[in-house]
């Protein structure tokens, strides 16, 4: 079945090239009318910090008990995560984090005037707690350096070269081409989606940029191997159809991919994001080594061939072969 | 090799696993009869902030206090007025109450406090006739060097290369800088320390700043042209080592032979010695001894704080910095170091590892169900991965070494490769089977055939691999990782799963059950 769809697609090199080029046109005006979705801890926030003595907060029951003053005087608000902080001195505190535009005075308000709240005796309810609260609007000065990003897409680039050169010594020019070129294809492609999708950037999302291309040259290379390997094809149709490393390829999915749909589901919403954008990018190398390296040899590969038959057919065969027909 | 030795072999491979997947990640427990805990090596990692945690701190300007200190200030005035006797006691309680209220007010737009003291020249109060403080407003002067000075610290924290740190303004007047819990709660100290200082560079001698100084218009780049980080005694102590200008060379000659050699400073008993010291503003940074002079007027400064490489990198950032963007006119003030839980959830790293122990478990199993006995080799060789890595992950310390989900990913993509290429190598030793040779033909053959395929596909993976190291902060981590584990995927498929196959092989009653071949021709004899 994957060999009759390989077949199908292998001739529509235009087509998944038009696919590829509307991906990323997309995103890129995407990007350019709503720019990069940052992650939360890399935004401008709003902060509220409830400060508190080192013992109140140390003792689980009292300081659940301030948790859960505050849980109530936030629940129309969004929560995006807590600071909870500790030092070894006085005062510990909890700081809960905001987007930047959210209004929090009403429940700092609140918070301020439960923790002043007495007993009947007249005596503090937090007694001990020294409990003070207040609000701050922070702005962040500090994104992903443009400095790493640039040095990460140089990295990708070199290696590009790189593996271009070693294919082209192991395998010819032609296997290097689609080699390098399946490995841009998947960077360019994974960056375009993680964009189109919407995934906060962080320095997470670098490294799936970078472990795509990886697989996409080892899916590659797998490929070539087969392709250089197999004496048996009638066509250069069926040798590149027959060349994938469909098995191999679709088990590295299967194996990574559920194991970072594992990761996702059990471990919390940083790591969300992060398996999300590596499964991104695990898919798309696939997808570019089974369907867009296969388009890009046909040509290539049919070429050489015909190269190769005019070689042949003018009768000239190379001095070093010439010269053992004269000794023969 | 023959059955008896392969079985022996066998079950020592088998007990060295066993133990060393124990020592790398059986939980931790108290040792019966001791009060010493057993840590597994995944329990010395480094963390990254969203595993970890980290450390945060607040720098505030002189002059500049949090709504929290202004209010229990005044909560503490006000009692103290309460509190105090009737008469002069009282009045004396109230006048400094009435001081402290003044002393300080708010700008729109902020919850901070601010000095009204025309010295600091931070705020312009508005007063009524009684002098109470109606409004205030930020003068530009402040405006202007607190921007200037967030600038300059947050390029600080950008040439450490942290991978993750944050720095934020806030409230328009304070900073809040955040670092991954990979620091020490001392060395995390010192840089949150180190970066908060905002004094002029100067050279001075016996507290007397040197005369090629003294000028308005000389500077300091003026005497030095290059610093860099360089060890001594095996990497045990770090220092910088400073390269002088032409004008500098020549301030160093006329004032070595008046210095004190570092000896002499070690025996001083508390008197002078005269050294040409580094300020930060009025704040001694580093002294320069006469030993320190190296022949050629370089000069090897152990700063203060200390001589670990880690401090002397600290340093030299904040040596650069002084040198390029000069004084500020303002002083900040650090809050407390706090350290915090990982954000999101406490449980993270937990979820985390269920979660790669699952996907583990599946590598194990899943290579047995498809491939036979072959794939209990597979399920060692994803073993021996597994020991491997995160050995040289606890215990590899060079630098910043944190474990942050990039390592996760490329933990599991070296583990997918492994498993992959053993996949690879089943099927064409299947494919060499079923084209009708013997089973120790087969295995020959297959692994002949395939070795320039895992050979490629690991060189491939080291380049990306090595071309990483380019890369700044996490990156560069991430790239030492990736190297790791590359290097450990190739060794196991290439070397170490072979020798394990050929041992189990050899033990092996039925060589067809054990890659769960099956000729056409014993299908007919059934």
């Amino acid at each position: 079945m994957m060999n009759k769809l390989l077949t199908k697609t292998t001739k529509k090199l235009t087509l998944l090239c038009l696919v590829m080029v509307v991906i990323v046109a997309l995103a890129t005006v995407f990007t350019a009318i709503f720019g990069v979705n940052t992650a939360t801890r890399m935004n401008d926030q709003t902060t509220v910090t409830v400060k508190m003595s080192a013992f109140y907060y140390r003792d689980e029951t009292k300081r659940e008990a301030v948790e859960k003053v505050c849980e109530n005087a936030f629940k129309d608000l969004d929560v995006k995560y807590v600071y909870e902080s500790q030092m070894s001195g006085d005062d510990c505190e909890l700081m809960y984090v905001f987007d930047k535009d959210a209004n929090v005075e009403t429940a700092k308000e609140a918070l301020k005037t439960a923790f002043a709240a007495k007993n009947q005796d007249g005596t503090l309810v937090y007694d001990g707690a020294f409990i003070t609260v207040e609000s701050a609007k922070e702005t962040v000065q500090t994104v992903i350096a443009p400095a790493t990003i640039v040095r990460t897409a140089v990295a990708v680039v070199a290696f590009a070269v790189l593996a271009f050169v070693y294919t082209w010594i192991r395998r010819g020019l032609w296997n290097a081409i689609t080699t390098a070129a399946g490995i841009a294809a998947t960077a360019i492609m994974t960056v375009a989606l993680i964009l189109l999708v919407r995934i906060p950037v962080t320095a997470t999302v670098l490294y799936a940029c970078v472990v795509a291309p990886l697989f996409a040259a080892v899916f590659a290379i797998l490929g070539v191997n087969n392709l250089v390997a197999d004496e048996s094809a009638d066509s250069v149709e069926e040798k590149i159809v027959n060349a994938v490393a469909v098995k191999e390829t679709l088990a590295t999915v299967a194996v990574l991919g559920g194991a970072l749909v594992l990761v996702g589901a059990i471990a919390t919403w940083a790591v969300r994001w992060f398996a999300l954008c590596s499964l991104i990018g695990l898919l798309v190398s696939a997808a570019v080594v089974l369907f867009v390296v296969p388009a890009l040899q046909l040509p290539l590969l049919d070429k050489q061939a015909k190269l190769a038959a005019e070689r042949n057919k003018s009768g000239y065969v190379g001095a070093k072969k010439a010269n053992e027909e004269i000794a023969d | 090799m023959g059955k008896k030795k392969s079985v022996v072999l066998m079950t020592l491979l088998t007990i060295v696993i066993a133990v060393l997947c124990f020592i790398t990640a059986f939980p931790s427990f108290v040792i019966p009869g001791t009060a010493k805990k057993w840590n597994p090596a995944v329990k010395q990692y480094d963390l990254s902030t969203d595993l970890g945690g980290g450390y945060y701190v607040y720098y505030y300007p002189e002059g500049v206090i949090p709504a929290s200190e202004h209010e229990s200030d005044l909560a503490a005035l006000t009692e103290a007025v309460a509190s105090a006797e009737a008469g002069e006691e009282q009045e004396e309680a109230q006048n400094e109450l009435d001081e402290y209220t003044n002393a300080y007010a708010q700008v729109a737009g902020s919850n901070l406090w601010f000095s009204t003291d025309d010295a600091l020249n931070i705020v312009v109060a508005e007063r009524d006739e009684e002098g109470n403080i109606v409004s205030a407003t930020i003068t530009p002067n402040f405006q202007t060097v607190f921007d200037n000075a967030v600038q300059a610290i947050t390029s600080r924290y950008q040439a450490k290369a942290y991978s993750d740190y944050r720095v934020a303004v806030v409230d328009g007047y304070a900073i809040r800088v955040e670092l991954p819990r990979s620091e020490n709660t001392e060395k995390a100290s010192a840089v949150l320390t180190s970066f908060a200082k905002t004094g002029a560079f100067s050279l001075q001698k016996n507290g007397e700043v040197i005369d090629e100084l003294k000028d308005s218009d000389a500077s300091a780049s003026d005497l030095i042209k290059k610093m860099s980080v360089k060890t001594m005694n095996m990497g045990r102590v770090a220092y910088l080592e400073i390269q002088f200008t032409k004008a500098g060379k020549e301030m160093l000659d006329g004032i070595k032979d008046s210095l004190a050699l570092s000896t002499d400073a070690q025996n001083s008993n508390g008197s002078t010695v005269v050294t040409l010291d580094i300020m930060n503003g009025e704040e001694k940074i580093a002294s320069i001894y006469k030993d320190n002079i190296m022949h050629n007027n370089t000069v090897r400064i152990l700063p203060v704080d200390g001589i670990n490489k880690d401090y002397v990198q600290t340093f030299e950032i904040l040596m650069e910095s002084m040198l390029a963007d000069g004084e500020f006119d303002i002083t900040f003030e650090l809050g407390a170091v706090r350290t915090f839980a990982p954000l999101y959830s406490e449980n993270v790293l937990t979820l985390l590892y269920i979660a790669l122990g699952v996907a583990i478990l599946a590598m194990l199993v899943l290579p047995i169900v498809k491939m036979g006995r072959f794939g209990g080799v597979s399920a060692y060789a994803t073993l021996s991965y597994l020991i491997v890595t995160a050995l040289c992950f606890a215990f590899i310390t060079g630098g910043v070494f944190e474990v942050s989900l990039g390592t996760v990913l490329i933990f599991l993509a070296g583990l997918a490769l492994v498993n992959v290429m053993q996949y690879h190598i089943y099927r064409a030793i299947k494919a060499e089977f079923n084209a009708g040779k013997t089973v120790e033909s087969s295995v020959k053959g297959g692994y002949k055939k395939t070795l320039w395929t895992v050979v490629d596909v690991y060189v491939l993976a080291a380049l990306v691999a090595f071309e990483l190291l380019i890369g700044a902060a996490g990156v560069y981590t991430f790239a030492l990782q990736a190297i790791i584990c590359v290097v450990t995927a190739a060794f196991i498929n290439l070397l170490w799963a072979r020798f394990i196959n050929f041992t189990y092989l050899s033990a092996s009653k039925n060589k067809y059950k054990y890659f769960r071949f099956v000729r056409e021709d014993d299908e007919d004899d059934e």
